[in-house]
């Protein structure tokens, strides 16, 4: 009797959470409102990097015994080099929608195709960034060369960083995806990490590269 | 069509729970619902199934591929306005009038550019109100503490930008007397 009540019981678990999710009370799945306020969370965090740098882009040897070279970071953007990364970070926010749309649709090839394109154009983006950072070092603006210089690499290396650790996760899921299943919400909430660190070079490159 | 790809599930792999294993391991019973099927949204349930994971003959609710493709192409333009603007002053002449609706056509574009990934790519056009309140949140409390900081930094009066103010004073040096 016990064991027909165990299998009813577990019968019902597998309908009511099918997937091992549960149900909530707001409704929305907490892996995907937990992204939401880290999403959230992160915003101020690059809020401080990007008014940090809009404080000293100007002054980079106004503070005494931290003044360091006049060297600006604007003197020495290469502005379509870095055109060419933002488009590739853009192509990279399409190919992962698309591979959200892919995983809702149980498209399982499609889902790893785009899953692996949008983890190779935030490889390049991420090595576009590199290569820009060794030829300001070359031009003589290292980390410490002066305040501007320090805010600059702070707020581009930590969205550097940001794609980085998206890069590990879209390629964890990929590699998953070929051992187990993927819940097609899980490939959602790496695609809202993806689409905000795009969210956050779109503000990066207008106020620290476009505007004077 | 499987109970699945009605519901839109979207599991992958080796354990498929519209699979006759999965049937009957879960009693033989059909496959149920979707999870996102029991998500109604939090701003008064009017959820006409729009919002993501929900499918309806093998269809999203929410934008399709060729829409998103055609935001895409609505981004890849602003941004090639945006970098234009870079070239403004060579092609229309250096001057405070070019530089000021410059610096306004990137702030513009930069915002519509930001609602257009948060609303479509990421989906908080067609999602809980709860998760725009805590995202709109986050950006708003992000917003003010900064603004408020940046003006205590004197941001708006001495940044050292001549568009705005005068350049900030030099900087002057003391020398300690020896043996002080």
């Amino acid at each position: 009797m016990a064991d027909v009540a165990g299998i009813a019981h577990e019968a019902i678990e597998d309908v009511e959470f099918p997937d091992d999710s549960h149900a909530t009370s707001t409704g929305i799945s907490n892996a995907k409102l937990a992204m939401w306020v880290y999403l959230a969370s992160d915003a101020l965090l690059f809020g401080g990097l990007i008014s940090s740098y809009l404080i000293y882009k100007n002054r980079p040897g106004e503070i005494p015994g931290l003044a360091g070279s006049q060297v600006r970071p604007n003197e020495l953007f290469d502005i379509p080099f870095t055109s060419m990364t933002t488009f590739i970070l853009l192509m990279s926010s399409l190919t992962m929608v698309l591979s959200v749309t892919s995983a809702m649709r149980n498209d399982e090839t499609r889902m790893r195709l785009w899953l692996g394109t949008t983890a190779l154009l935030g490889a390049l983006f991420v090595g576009g960034q590199i290569y820009e950072f060794t030829v300001f070092v070359n031009e003589g603006l290292g980390y410490t060369t002066n305040v501007a210089s320090s805010a600059f690499y702070t707020l581009t290396g930590f969205h550097g960083a940001h794609v980085a650790i998206g890069i590990i996760m879209l390629v964890s899921m990929l590699g998953l995806s070929f051992r187990q299943r993927i819940q097609a919400e899980a490939v959602e909430v790496v695609g809202l990490y993806w689409h905000f660190v795009d969210i956050v070079w779109v503000v990066i490159f207008t106020i620290v590269y476009l505007i004077p | 069509m499987s109970s699945e790809n009605e519901t839109g599930q979207g599991h992958f792999g080796k354990e498929d729970p519209s699979s006759p294993e999965a049937e009957e391991h879960s009693g033989g019973v059909a496959a149920p619902p979707a999870p996102d099927d029991r998500t109604v949204p939090s701003d008064g349930g009017d959820d006409d199934g729009r919002h993501m994971g929900h499918l309806d003959e093998g269809h999203t609710h929410g934008p399709t591929d060729s829409q998103y493709f055609t935001i895409f192409w609505v981004l890849f333009g602003l941004t090639a306005l945006e970098v234009s603007t870079y070239f403004w002053e060579s092609w229309f002449g250096e001057g405070d009038v070019v530089r000021r609706v410059g610096v306004a056509v990137l702030l513009t574009i930069m915002l519509i550019k930001f609602a257009l990934i948060a609303g479509f790519f990421m989906h908080l056009r067609f999602d809980a109100a709860l998760v725009k309140r805590v995202f709109v949140f986050g950006l708003g409390v992000a917003f003010v503490i900064y603004l408020v900081a940046m003006t205590s930094m004197n941001i708006w009066t001495d940044n050292g930008n001549p568009w705005f103010n005068d350049p900030p004073p030099e900087v002057t040096t003391t020398t300690l007397p020896d043996g002080g």
